[in-house]
C-alpha cells in the first residue's frame, strides 16, 4: 500500500504540466475576402481589400491587388475603385510569430467625395473568392454653435464646448477625438535649451453623462483621446458638449490642437464600439468574460465599410 | 374564471368519499438506533391496497374505512412491521424501525417508494450512504459533486456549481434544511459546503415542480441535515489531506432533546507556510460549521432550530523593507480574498389533528464576498516619513429574512393535500469598489488624497411573497396525479438609498403576481411499469450576473426589476419507469423540453471585476433558452453492488438580440453526451470500493475561427493594422471531450464500541488532461490552441473513526 501511494505521489507531481497543445473541433474557416473602408465627406472614396486565412495557419493575411471593386451610390453605379500603384503604403502589424511587421499595399480609389445623406455600396469580386459586398448610409451634417474656447480662466486647461441640437426622428451616434501637434525649442532660465516635441493624439477630460464612465480622474467621469457616444439621454434636445485639456503639454503653444466631431450611422457606431471592447477585454480567458468580436456589415466576407461626417474644431491656431 | 373552477374542481374532485365513517391511524415514523425520523417510510393496507409515505418530518397520516386492517410499515432496509387494528376509533402509532439483520452483511441503500410508483417525476433521490462511498477529489466527501453525476446534470471540472436541464446555475434552489444557500462553493468551488457528515437526505428535483416549490427555473436541490441521535452519544471524526472533520451528537436529555454539531477545516495555509519566503505570510483555509437542536415539545409540537456557518479566506501579504544611507524604505503589499454563508432555520412541527401536519419555519440566508487589494509605501527620509498607499476594496452580498408555514391535509389515502405560505425579505447589496489613494510628503508639495466609490449599485430590498395549494390524488388503482397552484408576489421595497443619481442605479418600482400551475401524473402500466408526464411554469425574481468563463465567489445575486424582468420557463417532461429484478434495480427514461425567458448575460467582454459599469448597464436582457433532451438512469440500489448508470442526450441553446448578431447559439454547457458510471461493491464488512467515470461532450465555446486585417488606421505618421481574430458563430467550437475515472477503497475495523475506516482513492486515475479552458497561443511560429487543465490524478487517503 505504501509503494502504491508513493507512485502515486510521484506521477502526480509529474503530471503537473496541465497546459497541452490540443486539436479543436472548430468549424472549417474557407479564405474570404475582406473590406475596410471609412468613407468622409472630406476625402475622396477609398477602401482596402485582403483575404483572411485561417486560426491556426501559419501564414499572414494578405493583401489582394487584383480583385475589380465597384463603387455604388444610392444603388447607382459611380464607377470602379482601382489601385494607384505610385501610392504605395507600409503598414506595420504584428504577424503570427508574434513580432512587428511591416506589409506593402494599395488603396483601391475613386475620385468620387461621399455627400452626406447617401448610401454607398460597395462591391468586391474575385475570381478565387466568393463575392462581397458592404453598405453604409453617410449621415446628413449637424451645426456646431455656441463654440467656447476659453484659455484664461484655468491656466492648467484649455476649457472648450460647443452645442448642437439632435435629430428626434433618427437614433444619432457621434465621436470626438482630440489631436495636437507640437514642436517647440526654448532656453530656460539657466540658459539649457528644452524641447517639447508631441504630434498625436491628446487626451482631454470630462463630466459628460452621456460618455462612459471611467475610473474618476482629478473630479472627471471621462478622459481618454477619443470618445464615441449616442443621443439615448439627450434625444431631440440641444446639447452641450464641454470638455477640459490640460495644458501640461503645453498645448496653448502648439502649433496645432484639433477637436474632431463625427457623427456616423449605426453599424459605425457598432464597430468602433466592438473594436474597442476587443481591444479592451476581449482576448481569451478565465475571467475575462467573453470574448467581443469586432462588428462587421461585409457580406459573405469580413471586415467593414463605414462612414462619418467629420467637423474640425480647432483649437490651435 | 372558468380554468379555476375546473382547477378547483380537479384539486378537490374526491373530497365525496369523506361522507363515509372513517378513522385515522397516525403517527411518527424513526430509527430504533438514532430516534432520526424516516423520510418515505411506507405505511400500506392490502386489503383495501391503499397506503401514504410519511413525511419530510417522518409525520404519516392514513384514513380507513371503519374495519379490521393488517398494517404493514415498511423501509427499505429496515425490518417491515406488521400490525393488525381494529380500526373503529383515531389510532397514534409512533413507530421505531430497526435496521434489518438479513441485510446487515449488503449495503443497503435508504429508499422510500419504488420509482415506479412515484407520482414524481424528474426526481432522484441521492442515498447519503451511496455519496459516502463515491471516490472524491482528495477525498473530501461532496454532495454537490454527486448530484453533478446525475442524468441531466451538467458540471465544469474544479467546480461545485451545476447546469440542469439547460438552465443557469443561479437557477438552482439549493435549500439547507429549508433555507436558500446562495453560495455552495468553498475554495472557488473545488469543494461544497455540505459536510456530508451532518447530512442526512439530498434530493434533486430537475422537472414537475410540486406547487410548493417555487423561485428558480430549474432544480430544487433539497439537502436536510441529521436532527442529533436521541438515543446515544456518537461521535465522527476524519482527518484527510486537506481537511479534518469532527461530529458529535447525541441527546441532551433521552428521546426528548437532541444534538449535533459537525466541524470542518482546512489546513492547505499550515502546510504552505514553511514554503513561503519569510517576509510572505499566506492565508488559505475554508472552515464550515453545522449544527442543530432538536427538541419534542409533546406529542404533537417538535422544534428544531439548525445553524450552518461558514467562510473562506484567501490572503497573502508581502512587505520589505531597504535600508540606505540617509533613509529607509518599507513596501506592504496586501490582497485578501473572502466569502461566506450564514443560514439558520428555526422550525416548528405541529399537529393539529392527526390529519392534519403543519410545519412552521423562520429562515435567515446571508451571502457576502470581498475582495481588498493594498500597496502601502513609507520613506523615512531626513525631513520626515513619507507614506504613499493605494486601497483597492469590493464587496457585495445579498441577505434573506424569511417566513414560511407548511399545511399537510390527509383527508383520505386517495388525497394528500399540501398548502401553504412564504414571505421573503431580501436585501440585495449588489456591489461596490472602493478605491482609496493617499499620498503625504515630508516636504511642501501637497498631500493628496482620494477616496471614492465605483460601481455602487445601491442596495436593494424586495419582497417576495407565494401561497401554494396542492393536491395528490389517487384517481383509480393505476392513476395518481399532483396537481397544484404557485401564485406569486413581488415587489421592490425601495429604491437607491442613494442621494448621488450619477453615481447610481436608478431602479424603477416594479410589482409582479404570477400563476404558476403545476402537473405531474403516474399511470401504473403493470406493478412493475408506469409512464408519467408533468407539465410545471416556473418564476425566477432573482438573477445571478456570472462572468461566463467560470463560476467565481464575485458573482452578484440582483433582483428583477423594471428593465431586468424575472425570469421564467415552462417544463414539459414524460417517460417511462420500472424496476426489475425483484426491485434490485430501477429504470427510468425521461425526455423533456424547456423554454426559458427573459434571461440575462454579461455584455460581451464584461467581467465584474475589471470594470466600473453599474451591473444595469453591464448585462444583456431579454434572453430566451431553450433545452431539451432525453435521460436515462438505471439504479441499484439494493445488494452487495449498488451505484447507477446515468445517460444524457441533450441540446440547449440561448438567443439575446445582442449577442451573437441576434441568432440562437449554443450554451456554454450544451453537452450532446453525457455519461456516468457509479459503482460501489461491498466484498465484506471490512472492505468495499467505489468506481466513478464520467464522459460529457466537451464545452461549447468561442473560439478564433481565422485571422484578417481590420481597417487601417493613422498615428503620429505611421499607418497600423490590426491583425483580427474572426470567431463566427458564439461558442461554435468545441473543447476536447472530458472524462475520467475515480477509485477509492474504504478499509473498516470493526470493534464494539468503535469503527475505524482507512479510505484511500485516486481522482482521474489514467490522469487525463481534461480542459477547463482553452487559448490561442504561438509556437514555433505557428498558431495553436493550448488548453489549460485543472486536475491531474491526485491520489487520498483519510483515516475516519466513528465511536
Amino acid at each position: 500500500m505504501k509503494n502504491i501511494f508513493y507512485l502515486f505521489l510521484v506521477f502526480s507531481i509529474t503530471s503537473c504540466d496541465m497546459e497541452t497543445v490540443i486539436d479543436l473541433e472548430i468549424p472549417d474557416h474557407e479564405p474570404v475576402l475582406v473590406l475596410n473602408g471609412l468613407l468622409k465627406t472630406d476625402t475622396i472614396s477609398r477602401v482596402v481589400v485582403s483575404q483572411s486565412v485561417g486560426a491556426f495557419s501559419n501564414l499572414d493575411p494578405s493583401f489582394v491587388s487584383d480583385a475589380n471593386v465597384s463603387l455604388y451610390k444610392d444603388n447607382e453605379f459611380i464607377g470602379l475603385m482601382e489601385i494607384d500603384s505610385s501610392e504605395q503604403v507600409y503598414f506595420n502589424f504584428i504577424n503570427s510569430s508574434g513580432f512587428y511587421d511591416s506589409i506593402p499595399t494599395y488603396y483601391y480609389k475613386n475620385n468620387h467625395i461621399p455627400e452626406k445623406g447617401s448610401t454607398y455600396r460597395i462591391k468586391v469580386d474575385h475570381d478565387d473568392f466568393p463575392s462581397i459586398s458592404a453598405e453604409t448610409y453617410v449621415p446628413n451634417d449637424i451645426i456646431l454653435y455656441d463654440i467656447d474656447i476659453d484659455t484664461t480662466s484655468n491656466e492648467d486647461l484649455i476649457s472648450f464646448s460647443f452645442s448642437f441640437d439632435d435629430n428626434a426622428t433618427i437614433q444619432n451616434y457621434y465621436g470626438l477625438e482630440l489631436y495636437a501637434n507640437c514642436s517647440k525649442t526654448w532656453d530656460d532660465e539657466y540658459g539649457y535649451l528644452y524641447e517639447e516635441y508631441f504630434s498625436g493624439y491628446a487626451e482631454f477630460l470630462s463630466n459628460d453623462p452621456s460618455f462612459p464612465v471611467g475610473i474618476p480622474f482629478e473630479g472627471y467621469t471621462f478622459s481618454g483621446d477619443n470618445v464615441v457616444f449616442t443621443d439615448a439621454l439627450f434625444n431631440g434636445q440641444q446639447k452641450t458638449i464641454n470638455l477640459d485639456v490640460e495644458t501640461y503639454l503645453e498645448f496653448k503653444d502648439c502649433d496645432t490642437v484639433i477637436i474632431t466631431f463625427s457623427n456616423f450611422s449605426d453599424d459605425t457606431y457598432s464597430y468602433f464600439n466592438s473594436l474597442g471592447d476587443h481591444r479592451d477585454k476581449g482576448e481569451l480567458g478565465l475571467f475575462g468574460g467573453e470574448v467581443t468580436p469586432v462588428y462587421s456589415n461585409v457580406k459573405n466576407g469580413l471586415g467593414v465599410l463605414i462612414s462619418t461626417y467629420e467637423q474640425k474644431l480647432y483649437l490651435n491656431p | 374564471m372558468k380554468k379555476i373552477i375546473i382547477f378547483i374542481f380537479i384539486l378537490f374532485n374526491s373530497f365525496g368519499v369523506l361522507s363515509q365513517e372513517k378513522y385515522t391511524i397516525s403517527g411518527y415514523i424513526t430509527d430504533k438506533n438514532s430516534g432520526e425520523t424516516i423520510v418515505g417510510a411506507n405505511i400500506f393496507c392490502p386489503e383495501l391496497k391503499k397506503g401514504v409515505s410519511s413525511n419530510s418530518y417522518g409525520f404519516y397520516s392514513l384514513t380507513l374505512p371503519k374495519n379490521n386492517y393488517t398494517i404493514l410499515f415498511s423501509f427499505i432496509g429496515y425490518e417491515t412491521q406488521q400490525k393488525d387494528i381494529n380500526l373503529t376509533k383515531n389510532l397514534s402509532i409512533n413507530l421505531e424501525f430497526e435496521f434489518s439483520s438479513v441485510n446487515m452483511s449488503e449495503v443497503i441503500i435508504s429508499s422510500d417508494k419504488s420509482i415506479v410508483e412515484k407520482t414524481q417525476s424528474s426526481m432522484i433521490e441521492v442515498p447519503i450512504e451511496q455519496i459516502k462511498t463515491i471516490p472524491a477529489l482528495l477525498g473530501e466527501v461532496d454532495v454537490l459533486k454527486s448530484i453533478q453525476l446525475l442524468p441531466g446534470v451538467q458540471s465544469s471540472e474544479g467546480t461545485s456549481g451545476f447546469y440542469v436541464r439547460g438552465g443557469g446555475p443561479d437557477q438552482n434552489l439549493i435549500l439547507l434544511d429549508g433555507v436558500p444557500v446562495y453560495n455552495a462553493s468553498h475554495i472557488g468551488g473545488l469543494f461544497s459546503v455540505f459536510n456530508a457528515d451532518a447530512i442526512k437526505t439530498v434530493r434533486l428535483t430537475k422537472g414537475g415542480f410540486p406547487a410548493r416549490f417555487g423561485g428558480r427555473l430549474s432544480s430544487v436541490l433539497q439537502i436536510d441535515m441529521k436532527e442529533g441521535n436521541m438515543k446515544k452519544f456518537k461521535g465522527d471524526a476524519t482527518i484527510g489531506l486537506i481537511s479534518s472533520k469532527l461530529t458529535l451528537e447525541g441527546p441532551i436529555k433521552k428521546d426528548k432533546t437532541s444534538f449535533i454539531v459537525a466541524a470542518r477545516r482546512t489546513y492547505a495555509d499550515l502546510f504552505a507556510k514553511p514554503f513561503m519566503p519569510q517576509n510572505t505570510d499566506l492565508t488559505l483555509y475554508f472552515y464550515d460549521l453545522n449544527s442543530k437542536i432538536n427538541h419534542k415539545l409533546s406529542n404533537k409540537d417538535r422544534l428544531y432550530l439548525s445553524v450552518y456557518l461558514g467562510d473562506d479566506s484567501f490572503g497573502i501579504n508581502y512587505s520589505e523593507s531597504y535600508k540606505g544611507e540617509n533613509d529607509i524604505d518599507q513596501e506592504n503589499l496586501d490582497f485578501g480574498l473572502g466569502y461566506g454563508n450564514i443560514t439558520s432555520t428555526l422550525r416548528w412541527n405541529h399537529l393539529f389533528s392527526n390529519k392534519l401536519f403543519s410545519n412552521t419555519t423562520l429562515t435567515y440566508s446571508r451571502y457576502n464576498f470581498h475582495t481588498d487589494f493594498g500597496v502601502n509605501a513609507t520613506q523615512s527620509t531626513s525631513l520626515g516619513n513619507e507614506n504613499t498607499s493605494i486601497d483597492f476594496g469590493y464587496i457585495s452580498g445579498i441577505e434573506d429574512l424569511g417566513a414560511r408555514i407548511d399545511f399537510d391535509y390527509a383527508p383520505s389515502p386517495n388525497q394528500d393535500i399540501k398548502f401553504g405560505t412564504s414571505y421573503t425579505y431580501h436585501q440585495f447589496f449588489p456591489g461596490e469598489t472602493s478605491l482609496n489613494i493617499a499620498a503625504n510628503y515630508a516636504d511642501s508639495t501637497p498631500n493628496f488624497s482620494l477616496d471614492t466609490l465605483l460601481n455602487f449599485s445601491g442596495n436593494t430590498n424586495v419582497h417576495e411573497l407565494f401561497f401554494y395549494l396542492e393536491n395528490n390524488i389517487q384517481f383509480t388503482q393505476r392513476l395518481k396525479a399532483n396537481v397544484g397552484m404557485h401564485v406569486g408576489y413581488y415587489s421592490l421595497a425601495n429604491n437607491s438609498t442613494s442621494t448621488n443619481e450619477s453615481l447610481f442605479t436608478k431602479i424603477n418600482d416594479k410589482k409582479n403576481y404570477s400563476f404558476q400551475p403545476r402537473i405531474s401524473a403516474r399511470y401504473l402500466l403493470t406493478d412493475d411499469w408506469s409512464v408519467k408526464a408533468s407539465y410545471a411554469q416556473m418564476q425566477q425574481n432573482i438573477h445571478l450576473l456570472s462572468n461566463s468563463s467560470v463560476g467565481f465567489p464575485s458573482d452578484i445575486w440582483v433582483p428583477a426589476i423594471e428593465q431586468v424582468p424575472s425570469q421564467s420557463s415552462e417544463q414539459i417532461a414524460g417517460g417511462f419507469s420500472t424496476q426489475f429484478n425483484n426491485g434490485q434495480f430501477e429504470l427510468s427514461i425521461e425526455g423533456y423540453y424547456k423554454t426559458m425567458d427573459n434571461l440575462i448575460a454579461y455584455k460581451a467582454g464584461y467581467s465584474n471585476l475589471q470594470s466600473t459599469e453599474s451591473w444595469v448597464n453591464a448585462i444583456e436582457t431579454g434572453g430566451e433558452g431553450k433545452s431539451y433532451g432525453t435521460e436515462v438512469f438505471l439504479q441499484r440500489k439494493k445488494g452487495k453492488t449498488t451505484g447507477w448508470v446515468g445517460y444524457t442526450l441533450s441540446w440547449t441553446k440561448r438567443r439575446f438580440d445582442n449577442i451573437n448578431f441576434g441568432e440562437w447559439y449554443s450554451y456554454k454547457f450544451d453537452r450532446r453526451h453525457d455519461f456516468s458510471f457509479v459503482f460501489s461493491h461491498k466484498f465484506n464488512d471490512n472492505f468495499d470500493v467505489g468506481i466513478t467515470w464520467v464522459y460529457g461532450t466537451g464545452n461549447a465555446i468561442t473560439f478564433p475561427q481565422g485571422v484578417y486585417f481590420g481597417m487601417p488606421e493613422y498615428d503620429r505618421g505611421d499607418a497600423f493594422i490590426d491583425i483580427v481574430e474572426s470567431y463566427g458563430q458564439r461558442n461554435s467550437t468545441r473543447l476536447p471531450a472530458f472524462h475520467r475515472l475515480d477509485f477509492g477503497i474504504n478499509m473498516h475495523k470493526i470493534r464494539s464500541n468503535w469503527k475505524r475506516t482507512w479510505s484511500v482513492g485516486a481522482y482521474n486515475l489514467y490522469n487525463r488532461k481534461n480542459p477547463w479552458f482553452a487559448y490561442l497561443s504561438y509556437e514555433n511560429n505557428n498558431r495553436v490552441a493550448r488548453q489549460v487543465s485543472l486536475f491531474p490524478i491526485i491520489p487520498s487517503i483519510s483515516y475516519r473513526i466513528q465511536f
